[in-house]
């Protein structure tokens, strides 16, 4: 015990010595001038400037209180300074550790850097503001993570430039969303809360670190929360909006719930002209559009009067479509306008300026589709921009959907998407999926004199559903899907440039995307939108399976050296790379590609829009290796005209074997009655060039057809070094009934047998090979032209090592390609490629070297190249090279 | 080649229908004449034009010919002469030349103040001194890589070569200043921007590193419109020409007339022409149109004013203060200031379709008439060609014109209802005037109820009251009766009108079974003249809709009631009750759609099937006489009467009851 209090009679003495230190170091000015409000232990809590007693001095001397230059260098007033022995100190920037900042309640947060502040202030000229310092960019990356858990409950805020981020498929999913994104998650509850100002979303500020202001812009605010239901069941919900926000305006109006408010722009003048344009919704047909029976305006003014145009005799501008007994028509691609002009004399309604809003009832059939627009939704030359009001379900053309059409005009001013899913795994066995959104598109009749604007809103669904068992050696799959036409994730921007105005028509500045078009899901989005930082170059989805941004195709291409011939169509490198034909796989929509080869400019919705089905397969493992299944699909097109509706079968076989190989069987039988043109993008690579996409027609090959698929493919090992692969593909397409475009049966049969054998000569390892690839080609339309063609090539590679790193390679090849030949020997298609010889001789000395922690690979050689053509002159070529290659590994 | 030789094989006559036509037309009026073009008429190239400059005026169809030389249209018959076809291209006409003449235009995407607009079209002129230089040289900074060329061709063509180079000759030797790397992208004139704007997707063609002089590109032959070509590298560069060729048919083409003059009012009676197909018959079609007026200016012309990009406004007058015409329009639109064209809807109707061999039923009298042409192909090897084009007109209208209106203007589909039918003659040209009137109804009509003519006063003059129509045909009141009764309209006579203002004004009983069901009245100065057509307007004070159209409320079921009389019926051969009558309503179709009345039992089995086809809208009496489909009577019972109909929005059933008894 006396130990202790020896002990502590020691810190009590320390302690006092250091209060007392502390002490006589503030009474250096502190004694003279009084109580310390700056300097030393320094308090910035903001409580605003006391009562210095110390300083109650009456004396008319005037000795300023010492502030920076004392508490930072000790510099007084009254001193003389002498520098010759404590030599001067230049300032430094007071700055350097950051500002002092302070919260909503006037608590001091931190001596730092401001790195990003988003707040809008209503009601008031550029209340929406956006600072992002260099320092968010600098330090951060462009990434801000905020994050605590406690438990069972995590939370992480992440403000950031291209967060992937998904609600559900259907609602928002962007591999680069720019904004706030607030998660949540504990043992049964998840939630995600999304914020971001899309139409300024990214400017990083300048050196001046100056804040996007706007007074008009379009916000996003969405969210998802997810509740665990028992073991098996969760249960969601999700909400998505995206608005226009004046700052102009009070608080309550205009709010994300209510749709939006106009902006500044749309707001400005009072519309003078609304065009009505009424149109065939299924234009190919040629029959069946527009039926236009009648028609009237409604204006109702600020007053709440209500005029009918037919009372006062305002009647529109009819134009185009021609007339039938009672009824104006548009047929084909015949366009019926009508033109409501309120500037014009013969107008005797409200004035334009008072019009609160305005309403249209036509009385109307068949296949319509009816878009409107005015002279204050217009493109960037002015020029009006129709948007889709409403389209005719289905392809009617005898007047049995007759009906009276009634819609308001606006100028769009927000989408809102919200939803609920279910999802159930291993319930009864059952995995199980669902989601049924509501797409709400928001309109408001623009008027200067109004604060709150009269809005429309035009209302569409989309649902899925998947539920699928595995239940060994059975399985089964059922999907069922319906979107509306007018379905839409996509919103204008306002507010992209200085001035709040939109163009309608201009998709790259002023639409921004819930859902992006991302079909080989990479970082960038595969359109290009504004605030996006790159346009995606490369969009080859399935093309690059180890995800180097490069066609599998064309490997050996960079953009330091781009390469402009196809792998399978490159000397040496066409052994191993086979033509996109002999690929396989399962082709649902019937178009003649490979699902997941796929790309087209939709959003990636697991559906596609208009579409209404469903599609059911079951199935057995006969043994472990093969599958057999059989399924039916049937999809509409809901306000166009198609069906896809397909049987089919489908067999699988997959073993390796060994001391033998692997061998692949693949069969699919259908048959298909597809109506519905699934038009794609493509990435295709004509000769000289690097590849691009192109747009690929569905030529709608199964309208009534019976279609068969088989692949088999062999890769036999069972000889050491000796390589054998075989593919065989056999495709056919029966048509059930004439086509005049349509060849009654069409074909491919392609055949490729390759063969390698390595064997070592002395120090020489040498790999003879050999490549046969045979195709016939009967192509659906009959105005493609048919080919029979067989190319083989040899070839032979010798590689001689030296010393250590270095080899030299000498590569022969030797092809042949002919056109099979009718019974008169005449070519099958003369306008295809001619038949040719080629020999190709090749020569390379690689070294391979450590040099300055680099591995440096050198290449030098020489490559020559003759063809001889049938009907062509001969062509040689060569090239000479040598290369440097610095790599990090080997 | 034997598949190509039975396509041309299967070219069809669809019809030569003059002879047809007298036939459908016992009462060819004698006044009645002929305005013809083609065949023995006038020349198409006298009477309209072609838009877009893309229809053939051949005199022999046998002259259109293929690159082998040999007819296209096979089996056309040479005797008739003077056709109309879509153009046909052939392999070795470049379509450039003539881009401007349709109406087409050659742009670049450069600042006005950068391009001679006169140098930029000299790339499709086929003049090899003019070119579109954007060569590198000292003292000129310019900018190439993403300079792109559009070419509205003015109309549609089935493309399949398109070819550009430098300046190549003696005097421009040029050659090394070919496009080093470019892209070509296409469009069809269907996939546009919302503005209507074309809307190329990715590049057709695209070369980085271009090494031919002369750039031509084959492709597929396709439907193209505009033609953008671009540069893709900073490299100068010159392109004297752009050549594209094409083949086929384009797929639409257009014939115009001119404004017909018919010096006086007149009214019209049926057209006519024949026609003639080749390549698949689904894959072409023609229609025709006609629109009448009342001065030779259809169109008004309008000039855009505008306050630097911002538009305040249109007018009809020109910089000179000069009414905009048609020459002065284009002459505005060549310049690039923005103009519009809006019917004239006060003096002129709108277009109306009409069949071969069908009346046209146009506003009458008028002075003048335009018709129009439309070829549309879907296919580059199937057309169509016209000649012998005809139509009746007469000179003699029975007054100026005949305003009518209807009332009640809304009434319940399919229900009988009394319709009170108005018609003022107005004739202050002292016309002969009519002693016979037609009204057109949707269904026959189940009585006429009064026929009564008042002065411009609606004071009664005359009149006489029928009642139903069950006596035989004509029934006769007085200076009145009526003619004739049929399911499509009914006729009166009555005593000759001649005098302005006079009403005839009509009361009859019948049912509307479709939104816009029309009555329309035809007056005949004598049996065999051309009627004069009414025209719904303000005829009378009395009612107030002012058209001669009868709305419906507008529903969402095409299958109308079912009626069955009586609810138990003895088919027992005494004579009495021995059927029962059954009437089926259809609402709303405009075109035919399958039906079928059953007799079921109570089992769901049919019985009798008692009718099967198509009908529009109408009521249909069917009889039921107890007999099932084997001919034998049907045991006594409770059989129900399914109706049934298959329209395009899907299939609607109606049930009823009726009992056999003996």
């Amino acid at each position: 015990m006396g130990k202790y209090i020896r002990i502590n009679g020691w810190i009590a003495v320390g302690l006092s010595c250091f209060l007392w230190a502390q002490q006589a170091q503030a009474q250096d000015y502190g004694v003279r001038l009084g109580n310390i409000k700056r300097g030393g232990e320094v308090d910035f809590s903001p409580t605003g400037p006391g009562v210095l007693f110390d300083a109650l001095d009456p004396a008319v001397r005037k000795w300023y209180v010492p502030q920076e230059l004392y508490s930072e260098y000790r510099w007084k007033q009254w001193e003389y300074t002498n520098y010759s022995r404590d030599r001067y100190q230049r300032y430094v920037d007071t700055a350097l550790q950051g500002d002092y900042f302070y919260d909503l309640y006037g608590s001091f947060v931190t001596r730092g850097w401001l790195i990003y502040d988003w707040r809008q202030e209503r009601p008031r000229q550029f209340g929406s503001s956006i600072l992002k310092t260099r320092r968010f960019s600098q330090f951060f990356s462009k990434v801000i993570i905020a994050s605590d858990a406690k438990g069972q409950y995590h939370y992480t805020l992440t403000i950031g430039e291209q967060i992937r981020t998904t609600l559900t498929p259907m609602t928002f999913s962007k591999p680069g969303f720019d904004g706030i994104q607030w998660d949540f998650s504990a043992d049964k509850y998840e939630g995600t809360l999304l914020m971001a100002r899309p139409s300024r979303p990214a400017v990083i500020a300048g050196i001046d670190d100056i804040p996007d202001t706007r007074t008009s812009a379009t916000n996003l605010l969405g969210g998802r929360g997810v509740i665990q239901v028992g073991d098996f069941v969760k249960l969601g919900a999700t909400y998505v909006t995206a608005y226009q926000s004046q700052t102009l305006l009070e608080d309550v109006t205009g709010s994300p719930f209510s749709g939006g408010s106009l902006t500044t722009d749309q707001n400005a003048l009072p519309i003078s002209r609304i065009i009505i344009r009424l149109s065939d919704d299924s234009p190919e047909d040629g029959e069946g559009g527009a039926a236009l029976f009648d028609d009237e305006i409604i204006i109702k003014d600020v007053d709440g009067n209500v005029v009918r145009g037919s009372s006062i005799g305002f009647e529109p501008i009819r134009e185009g479509g021609f007339q039938r007994v009672g009824f104006l028509a548009a047929d084909g691609d015949e366009r019926i306008t009508l033109t409501y002009d309120f500037t014009d004399p013969s107008y005797l309604g409200p004035d334009r300026s008072v019009i609160k809003d305005v309403t249209f009832e036509y009385v109307i059939s068949n296949d319509y589709k009816v878009e409107m627009t005015s002279d204050r939704q217009t493109n960037e030359d002015l020029q009006p921009v129709f948007l889709v009001v409403e389209r005719a379900e289905g392809n009617i053309r005898d007047n049995s959907n007759q009906r009276v059409l009634r819609f308001d005009y606006g100028l769009p001013t927000s989408n809102v998407v919200f939803g609920f899913t279910l999802e159930a795994n291993k319930l009864a066995g059952f995995d199980f999926y669902a989601e049924f959104d509501i797409n709400k598109q928001y309109r408001k009749y623009p008027n200067v004199n109004l604060i709150d604007h009269r809005g429309t809103v035009d209302d569409s669904q989309a649902w899925m559903l998947n539920l699928s068992r595995n239940s060994y050696p059975f399985f089964m799959f059922l999907e069922g899907f319906s979107m509306d036409s007018d379905y839409s994730t996509r919103t204008f921007l306002s507010g992209t440039k200085a001035q709040a105005e939109i163009d309608y028509e201009d998709e790259l500045r002023y639409i921004y995307e819930f859902v992006d078009d991302n079909d080989d899901q990479d970082r960038r989005p595969d359109w290009s939108r504004f605030g996006q930082p790159l346009v995606d170059n490369a969009v080859f989805p399935g093309y690059d399976e180890n995800n180097d941004f490069i066609s599998d195709f064309n490997q050996n291409d960079t953009d330091d050296r781009p390469n402009l011939l196809p792998d399978y169509d490159e000397p040496f490198l066409r052994y191993h790379t086979d033509r996109p034909e002999f690929l396989f796989g399962v082709d649902m929509n019937n178009n003649g590609w490979i699902d997941r080869f796929e790309n087209d400019d939709q959003p990636d919705f697991p559906y596609r829009r208009d579409h209404r089905g469903y599609n059911l397969y079951v199935g057995a493992y006969i043994v472990p290796e093969a599958r057999l299944t059989l399924g039916r699909m049937s999809e509409k097109l809901i306000d166009g005209d198609g069906v896809n509706r397909m049987t089919y079968l489908m067999f699988t076989y997959d073993k390796d074997m060994p001391g033998l190989g692997r061998l692949r069987l693949f069969e699919n039988l259908k048959l298909a009655k597809d109506t519905i043109p699934d038009d794609l993008i493509q990435w295709v690579q004509p000769a000289n060039t690097r590849g691009g996409p192109q747009r690929v027609f569905d030529p709608l090959a199964a309208r009534d057809t019976w279609i068969n698929s088989s692949y088999v493919q062999l890769d036999f090992r069972r000889i050491p070094r000796l390589n054998i692969i075989t593919k065989l593909k056999v495709e056919t397409y029966n048509q059930r009934k004439k086509q005049s475009d349509l060849r009654g049966v069409s074909s491919f049969v392609g055949l490729i047998n390759k063969a390698d054998y390595t064997f070592d000569l002395g120090r020489a390892q040498v790999q003879p090979r050999w490549k046969s690839e045979f195709r016939r080609e009967r192509p659906t339309l009959k105005r493609e032209a048919a080919r029979r063609e067989l190319t083989e090539t040899l070839f032979l590679i010798t590689r001689f090592p030296v010393l250590h790193n270095t080899v030299i390679e000498l590569g022969l090849e030797l092809s042949r390609f002919a056109q099979f030949r009718d019974k008169g020997g005449v070519p099958v298609d003369r306008r295809l490629t001619p038949d040719s010889n080629s020999r190709v001789l090749a020569i390379q000395f690689s070294n391979s070297s450590d040099y300055l922690g680099y591995l440096l690979h050198v290449n030098t050689g020489f490559r020559w190249q003759k063809q001889t053509f049938e009907f062509l002159p001969d062509a040689t070529t060569s090239t000479v090279f040598t290369t440097a290659y610095a790599g990090l590994g080997r | 080649m034997a598949d190509s030789a039975g396509v041309r094989q299967r070219l069809m006559i669809l019809l030569v229908g003059i002879a047809a036509l007298t036939l459908s037309l016992p009462c060819l009026a004698q006044d009645a004449e002929t305005f013809s073009v083609g065949g023995n008429g006038q020349a198409w190239r006298d009477v309209g034009n072609a838009p877009g400059g893309v229809i053939d005026f051949v005199d022999r169809l046998t002259e259109v010919t293929d690159i082998a030389g040999e007819s296209v249209f096979v089996n056309a018959p040479d005797s008739l002469r003077g056709w109309i076809s879509p153009l046909r291209l052939r392999p070795d006409v470049n379509i450039s030349l003539g881009v401007l003449d349709r109406g087409g235009s050659i742009d670049v995407n450069l600042a006005s103040d950068e391009v001679d607009q006169d140098v930029l079209e000299g790339v499709i002129n086929g003049n090899h001194k003019v070119a579109f230089d954007r060569k590198l040289i000292p003292g000129r900074t310019i900018v190439n890589n993403g300079v792109k060329i559009e070419i509205d061709l003015g109309a549609r063509f089935g493309v399949n070569r398109i070819i550009f180079y430098p300046r190549m000759t003696e005097s421009f030797p040029f050659d090394n200043d070919f496009l080093r790397g470019y892209e070509l992208s296409l469009n069809d004139g269907l996939v546009l921007t919302p503005s209507g704007a074309p809307d190329f997707g990715p590049p057709v063609v695209r070369d980085a590193d271009n090494r031919d002089v002369r750039v031509e590109t084959v492709i597929e032959p396709q439907f193209v419109r505009f033609i953008e070509v671009k540069s893709t590298t900073f490299v100068g560069f010159e392109i004297d020409e752009i050549e594209i060729y094409g083949t086929g048919f384009v797929p639409n083409a257009r014939y115009l007339s001119e404004i017909l003059d018919f010096d006086d009012g007149v009214v019209w009676g049926a057209v006519s022409w024949t026609e003639i197909s080749t390549g698949d018959p689904t894959s072409s079609s023609v229609e025709v149109r006609f629109r009448s007026g009342r001065d030779p200016t259809p169109d008004v012309y309008f000039r855009i004013l505008t306050v630097g990009s911002r538009v305040t406004g249109r007018t009809r007058l020109d910089a000179s203060g000069d009414t905009l015409t048609q020459a002065s329009y284009e002459k505005l639109l060549r310049q690039g200031q923005r103009v519009e064209i809006d019917v004239d809807a006060d003096n002129w109707g709108t277009w109306q379709l009409v069949g071969n061999g069908e009346d046209l039923v146009l506003p009458a009298p008028r002075q003048f008439l335009q018709f129009r042409i439309d070829f549309t192909n879907q296919s580059l090897a199937a057309g169509r060609a016209i000649t012998d084009f005809s139509f009746q007109f007469g000179r003699n209208p029975p007054a100026d014109r005949i305003v009518a209106e209807v009332g009640p203007p809304l009434v319940e589909a399919g229900v009988s209802t009394v319709f009170t039918y108005i018609a003022q003659v107005f004739n202050k040209t002292g016309r002969g005037g009519f002693d016979r009137f037609e009204i057109e109804t949707p269904a026959r009509v189940t009585a006429v109820r009064s026929v009564e003519i008042q002065d411009d006063q609606s004071n009664r003059l005359s009149g006489a009251e029928f009642g139903d129509l069950s006596a035989p045909m004509p029934l006769t009141v007085g200076d009145f009766s009526v003619v004739a009764v049929e399911d499509d309209h009914f006729a009166l006579g009555i005593p000759r009108i001649v005098a302005d203002g006079t009403r005839l004004k009509i009361v009859f009983e019948t049912a509307a079974f479709r939104y816009g069901t029309r009555f329309r009245g035809r007056a005949f100065s004598d049996p065999s003249a051309l009627p004069l057509l009414t025209e719904g307007g303000d005829a009378t004070p009395e009612l107030v809709t002012n058209a001669q159209l009868v709305r419906v409320s507008v529903g969402s079921s095409v299958a109308g009631p079912l009626e069955i009389e009586p609810g138990v019926f003895t088919p027992n051969g005494d004579g009495v009750n021995e059927e029962a009558q059954i009437a089926f309503t259809v609402l709303h179709l405009l075109d035919p759609s399958p039906v079928a009345i059953q007799i079921l039992d109570l089992a769901g089995r049919r019985v009798r099937r008692l009718m099967t086809g198509s009908v529009v809208n109408g009521r249909f009496p069917l009889t039921w006489d107890g007999l099932s489909d084997s001919g034998e009577l049907v045991p006594p019972g409770v059989y129900m009467v399914a109706f049934e109909i298959r329209s395009d929005r899907g299939t609607e059933r109606r049930l009823g009851s009726v009992a056999v008894v003996y």
